[in-house]
């Protein structure tokens, strides 16, 4: 057999033959002058090692082999690759590793073939490393650690070469680091330790030199610029050199030097940080430095309660503005509807669009910012101008808006995204019941004197609202609205009712609204003696009603109502358009001449204040249709009131106004009540669940549990714990005062 | 500039086909001489010389190398055979197919001699192949298989160095070895 027949090599012999062969890859990697490896020179070398391992004991010199290969290795790098290597410096160091690494790999490519045969049989059964390691391994363990300090030196100092503007050779530095990548074969061990470590360790200290320079003489703008510049330049060098596991790590660095080191200095700079951007409207200096602060742990931090103060400021002028405003005009005229009033609102609205677009694109959406912006706009929104809180100007606001021939001309798109963010600024509010209550009010003297202007936009307003603050919130506003829907149907059956039973007709033009008790504000009620004629209207409809319904209690309220009376004066006759007040009291003047208050306020059975407010109405304003003895401008109970036949007008049908009531103080008044239902509520559901809880966690609890529609006071909760005390809802503890038990 | 951003389509329909044409004819042309220990010359085709994992690796660094490849360890006897081999398991590289490949190369060794497995498993080494390596190495171990030592000694060429006390000793001592063997 060919095997038996093969003439045994000795390993003398053997060697001096692979010898030549590895002088031949050595002349060839030297670049001397040397023929390439012909296919018949690779056979044989290859049949060599083959034959030396396949040769049965004692001949097997697998082992030698193995050895041997590693010392030509050793062996060349000794004597050539070292000497060539340590004989240069710097860049031309460099280029050299790289041309003897790339070698190296080379000779590890042809003596791994050529020793092929040991790799498949004798280093597999004894889980040597195998060739292609070793051979890889003896230029790491001579030249790599040799070199790698110096290596790494000249790498570094390239890098800080090209930060300074230079052109470096970066193919040269990809070339260096892709060594110290693969001689970890596999692991970034050594890329880590021998070269990133210090890598970062130098750019940490460039910058932090640049840092400290740019912070003295550069604008915050300016020193942004910069930062951004060298984040970027950071990146690229990354993409183009390094490793990209060192990206992040590098960044990291950077941004920690440019800018957590000197957050504050440059977010503070006096006439350009960040104070002084928001002032002058830096829309991109301002999203330049969300990017970059964006990046820095709590970075965003300092920014964002910058920017806090700053829209609290100019909330906070807004508010001081108006106030100076109403205070100039307030000795003048006192009762022009705030316009003063509307136009903060209006400054508010358009501060709130500005903040919110600077949120939305300068801040990216981010929540820190909307934050922000939520917690400046409640600090001033809750301030309240020259005595009135913003809920009662919002509830105006509203008010001016949707009531007919209110001082603001709009489109319904204006009209619908005004209401829009009015809602908006709702949410600042902390007193929603307030305004809930102005609301209700506002709402409700439009419906009723038909001031509303659209009513598709009364009902847009209520589900945003009650999109914002919840059905609650709304449903007592939605019922008045449906209301005067139903009261509009129900008219139209008591107009055919009369017209079918023309007995019952009064003789009188009569329009009732039926209203639901609860859903609208309280009104006096039952206070006027009527004048006969009106009686009967009262009764008929009576009569009518209670063929509609059954068990329904109808409840008068003459204060809302309006009268259009015929008045024959000398010179001509007129409409009078006035309350159902005046039409009383000018009533009166059918079956006298002359009346003393006191004998209206009897006949009318008025409180004073009424009947001095009426009075004055039609003997002191703009139309004298009583003449008062003695003419003053003021009503005294001694005054007597005369039929004023001389009256007239160039108009043929006027309206005699009536100022209403203050109704600010009743307004306040009731949600006053209504808040002391609601923390009454509130702690007896809380101590219900709880059944003991101490003081301060009662009062936390309950803060909470009516944050969404008010802020209730300290105080305001003492008390009502106090009489729920009283009432035996609770009881203190005998040995703690400070523990609440609840009493089932 | 202009000209070559406009027909860029083109020049990819002429140039791609054409590639292809070359490629096919290269690989088609492409053989490669090999001599065996005998002297006897070999032409194969590209796509069989490069199931040798030795040869194979030597044109991986010398891909136009056209020099004859000698093979010392090679007899030409086997390695007809071993190329034979060869030339089906390309088919099934291009189109696997696991049990015609298992019923071919079941073929295969079913109608070699004894002596022709023994001849190719060191040329199947030497030229690292490692499917019929496997392959062989099964088939002469299913020869063996309760075989008598006389026989298995005869299957690979081995003389008896036992003196005849050494060898009547081992037999004693592992008795069970030797019972119920196939007849010969």
């Amino acid at each position: 057999m060919t095997m038996n027949e093969r003439k045994t090599i000795d390993l003398e012999q053997g060697w001096e033959f692979m010898q030549k062969g590895i002088t031949k890859l050595k002349n060839i990697l030297e670049g001397l002058p040397e023929s390439q490896f012909s296919s018949e020179d690779y056979m044989m070398l290859y049949t060599t090692i083959y034959n030396m391992c396949t040769q049965k004991a004692p001949h097997d010199y697998s082992q030698q082999l193995y050895d041997k290969y590693r010392e030509s290795f050793e062996e060349y790098i000794t004597s050539s690759v070292l000497p060539s290597l340590r004989e240069k410096h710097d860049e031309f160091m460099l280029r050299e590793l790289v041309k003897r690494w790339a070698n190296h790999k080379v000779m590890v490519r042809w003596l791994s073939r050529f020793f092929h045969y040991l790799d498949r049989y004798f280093i597999a059964r004894r889980s040597l490393p195998p060739l292609n390691e070793v051979g890889l391994a003896c230029f790491r363990d001579l030249v790599y650690q040799e070199l790698n300090g110096k290596v790494r030196d000249a790498v570094i100092s390239l890098i800080d070469q090209e930060r300074e503007g230079e052109q470096i050779d970066r193919a040269l530095l990809k070339n260096v680091l892709d060594i110290f990548v693969e001689i970890g074969m596999g692991q970034m061990d050594y890329y880590e330790n021998d070269f990133e470590s210090a890598m970062l360790k130098d750019t940490a200290a460039y910058y932090s030199r640049k840092a400290s320079n740019w912070i003295l003489d550069d604008s915050c703008p300016d020193y942004m610029l910069k930062a951004e510049e060298c984040l970027m330049r950071e990146k690229d060098r990354v993409s183009h050199y390094l490793h990209s596991s060192s990206e992040p790590k590098l960044l990291e660095k950077v941004q920690h030097e440019e800018l957590s080191v000197y957050a504050n200095q440059l977010l503070e700079k006096e006439h350009s940080g960040c104070h002084a951007l928001l002032r002058d409207d830096k829309v991109e200096d301002l999203s330049r430095m969300f990017r970059l602060f964006s990046k820095i742990p709590r970075g965003l931090d300092p920014v964002s309660s910058i920017f806090k103060q700053h829209v609290t400021a100019e909330g906070t002028a807004l508010v001081k503005q108006a106030e100076d405003a109403a205070s100039s005009k307030k000795a003048d005229k006192k009762d022009v509807v705030g316009l003063q009033e509307q136009v903060f609102v209006r400054k508010v609205i358009e501060l709130h669009d500005k903040y919110l677009a600077y949120v939305n694109d300068c801040f990216q959406n981010h929540t820190l910012f909307h934050k922000a912006l939520k917690e400046a706009f409640e600090v001033f929104c809750n301030k309240g101008v020259a005595g009135s809180s913003s809920a009662e100007l919002l509830a105006t606001f509203c008010d001016n808006i949707l009531k007919k021939g209110g001082s603001e001309k709009l489109s319904d798109e204006a009209i619908e995204e005004t209401l829009e963010k009015v809602v908006k600024l709702l949410a600042y509010i902390s007193d929603k019941d307030l305004f809930a209550e102005f609301y209700r009010k506002k709402l409700a003297r439009r419906l009723l004197f038909d001031k509303s202007a659209n009513d598709d936009h009364e009902r847009s307003i209520l589900t945003k609202l009650k999109q914002q603050c919840g059905g609650q919130f709304t449903s007592k506003m939605e019922g008045m609205v449906t209301d005067l829907t139903l009261a509009r149907e129900n008219q139209t059956s008591f107009e055919e009712y009369l017209s079918n039973n023309p007995n019952a007709n009064p003789g009188i033009d009569l329009t009732v609204t039926v209203l639901t008790t609860g859903f609208w504000p309280s009104y006096k009620s039952f206070d006027l003696n009527l004048p006969a004629e009106m009686v009967k209207c009262v009764e008929v409809f009576r009569e009518f009603y209670q063929i509609k319904t059954k068990h329904r209690k109808l409840t008068w309220i003459y204060s809302l109502g309006t009268c259009n009376l015929i008045g024959k004066f000398e010179p001509k006759t007129m409409e009078l358009i006035v309350t159902t007040y005046q039409a009383s009291a000018l009533l009166l003047f059918n079956s006298s001449d002359r009346l003393s208050y006191s004998e209206i306020m009897t006949q009318l059975n008025l409180t004073d204040d009424d009947v001095v407010r009426l009075l004055h109405s039609l003997s002191c304003a703009k139309y004298k249709i009583l003449s008062k003895e003695p003419s003053t401008k003021i009503i005294s109970p001694t005054d007597h009131f005369e039929f004023n036949s001389k009256f007239t007008d160039k108009m043929r049908r006027i309206k005699i106004p009536l100022p209403p009531v203050d109704e600010k103080k009743k307004v306040i008044e009731d949600v006053d009540k209504d808040r002391r239902y609601a923390i009454d509520a509130s702690i007896v559901r809380i101590m219900k669940s709880r059944k003991v809880l101490g003081h301060q966690q009662l009062v936390m609890e309950c803060v909470e549990q009516l944050g969404r529609m008010f802020k209730p006071d300290f105080r305001a909760i003492k008390k009502r714990i106090e009489d729920l005390i009283t009432r035996d809802y609770l009881e203190r503890d005998k040995e703690n005062p400070n523990l609440f038990r609840y009493l089932a | 500039m202009s000209s070559s951003a406009e027909n860029p389509t083109l020049t990819a329909e002429i140039t791609k086909p054409s590639t292809e044409i070359a490629t096919e004819t290269a690989q088609s042309a492409k053989k490669i001489t090999l001599k065996t220990s005998d002297d006897q010359i070999f032409e194969v085709e590209e796509s069989v010389a490069m199931e040798f994992a030795t040869v194979k690796s030597f044109f991986e660094d010398a891909p136009s190398s056209t020099d004859t490849v000698p093979l010392p360890n090679v007899p030409a006897k086997p390695f007809s055979q071993v190329i034979e081999f060869c030339k089906e398991q390309i088919k099934f590289k291009a189109n696997p197919d696991e049990t015609e490949k298992k019923r071919s190369n079941s073929e295969f060794v079913k109608e070699k001699t004894n002596e022709d497995l023994v001849e190719m498993i060191p040329v199947a080494n030497y030229l690292e192949i490692k499917d019929l390596l496997d392959v062989l190495n099964q088939a002469v171990a299913d020869r063996i298989q309760n075989r008598s030592v006389e026989y298995v000694r005869s299957f690979f060429g081995i003389d008896n160095d036992f003196t005849s006390e050494e060898e009547a000793l081992l037999r004693e001592e592992h008795a069970w070895a030797f019972e119920d063997v196939d007849e010969d």
